[in-house]
């Protein structure tokens, strides 16, 4: 929808993610009249700000092409791709994790404490 | 006929796309609400009030439509699950069609993967393109497919359901202007339904769906 992609363009603005950045830091500044009750339309929004601020940190510290801010399917492929990685990465740590028996390790009972 | 309605009710949405362009989304997204154009009307997201009464309305219709017979009485009204049997004895399978979407749907995540891959490893413009192209393919064959699916199902129990979810959530959600004061548009439902400018109706309906659902 046509209105979708306007909302991205909104978010991925240099005046949109001032003030989401400024918003974050200062109590005082808000992004919307309300501050509870949020719209779908809100979340939706503040789902993209948090998107594309990630998305233009990993193309500074990254390096990864700025193709991404042009191309909304760019964007997307990206982000899947980072996420997939990332959970990943989590598996393979959480399986190479797990508890080694051995004869060091003794289970005491009340006498051998004292 | 029906076919006319649905051509008609394409070219409306088609014009409140292209009207919600020159909308000003920033207010869009402020105020919680999305004034007409003529400023004597907007759709305002709904309150906790109005949602439990839109939840009793829907409980209250599944319950009718589950329930309807004709004069045999034959349940009139068939769920998703019936209508999979019904088509399945004359012939037509949609199973397979769920089955061809899946692997299509499969068949995108992984080029989007790879696109996403191309993309961190900083790949050429061409080969950024050609996958992008092959993306799109894809996804236009599972438009077509859909498009299918959804044309078989049209008449369903779950969609009568959502449709009449959206025309009652449009009800709740529409205002008028009357001496300065945003106020109720109808007085109750059966006035909503027996309104007869249905374009301005499915357009409040867009905004009502953006506004409380999302896309």
């Amino acid at each position: 929808m046509n209105l979708y992609r306007g909302i991205r363009n909104l978010a991925k603005s240099n005046s949109a993610q001032n003030l989401f950045l400024a918003a974050k830091e200062i109590h005082n500044i808000q992004l919307f009249e309300n501050v509870f009750n949020f719209s779908a339309l809100q979340e939706i929004y503040l789902n993209l700000l948090y998107f594309y601020e990630n998305l233009t940190k990993d193309i500074v510290t990254e390096n990864i092409s700025r193709l991404v801010l042009e191309n909304d399917l760019y964007a997307d492929a990206y982000y899947l791709w980072k996420s997939t990685r990332k959970k990943d990465k989590k598996e393979n740590i959480k399986s190479e994790l797990y508890l080694k028996t051995s004869n060091k390790i003794k289970f005491l009972n009340k006498e051998d404490k004292k | 006929m029906e076919n006319n309605r649905m051509e008609e009710a394409k070219k409306i949405v088609e014009e409140t796309e292209k009207e919600l362009e020159s909308f000003n989304i920033l207010e869009m997204i402020k105020n919680n609400e999305i004034i007409f154009p003529n400023k004597l009307f907007k759709v305002r997201l709904l309150t906790l009030k109005d949602k439990e009464e839109l939840l009793i309305a829907k409980r209250k219709k599944y319950m009718e439509l589950l329930q309807e017979k004709n004069d045999k009485g034959i349940f009139i009204n068939l769920t998703e699950t019936d209508l999979y049997k019904t088509y399945k004895e004359r012939g037509i399978n949609i199973e397979e069609l769920d089955k061809e979407i899946n692997k299509l749907q499969s068949e995108e995540k992984n080029l989007l993967l790879q696109l996403g891959e191309a993309i961190a490893k900083n790949e050429s413009e061409s080969i950024l393109k050609s996958i992008e192209d092959n993306i799109n393919e894809l996804r236009g064959k599972q438009k077509v497919i859909l498009t299918q699916k959804n044309l078989l199902l049209n008449d369903s129990l779950e969609n009568q359901i959502e449709e009449y979810f959206l025309k009652y959530m449009t009800y709740l959600s529409l205002e008028e202007k009357r001496n300065e004061k945003w106020e109720k548009m109808f007085s109750n439902f059966q006035d909503f339904c027996d309104y007869g400018d249905e374009s301005f109706l499915i357009q409040a309906g867009i905004f009502a769906v953006i506004l409380n659902r999302g896309f």
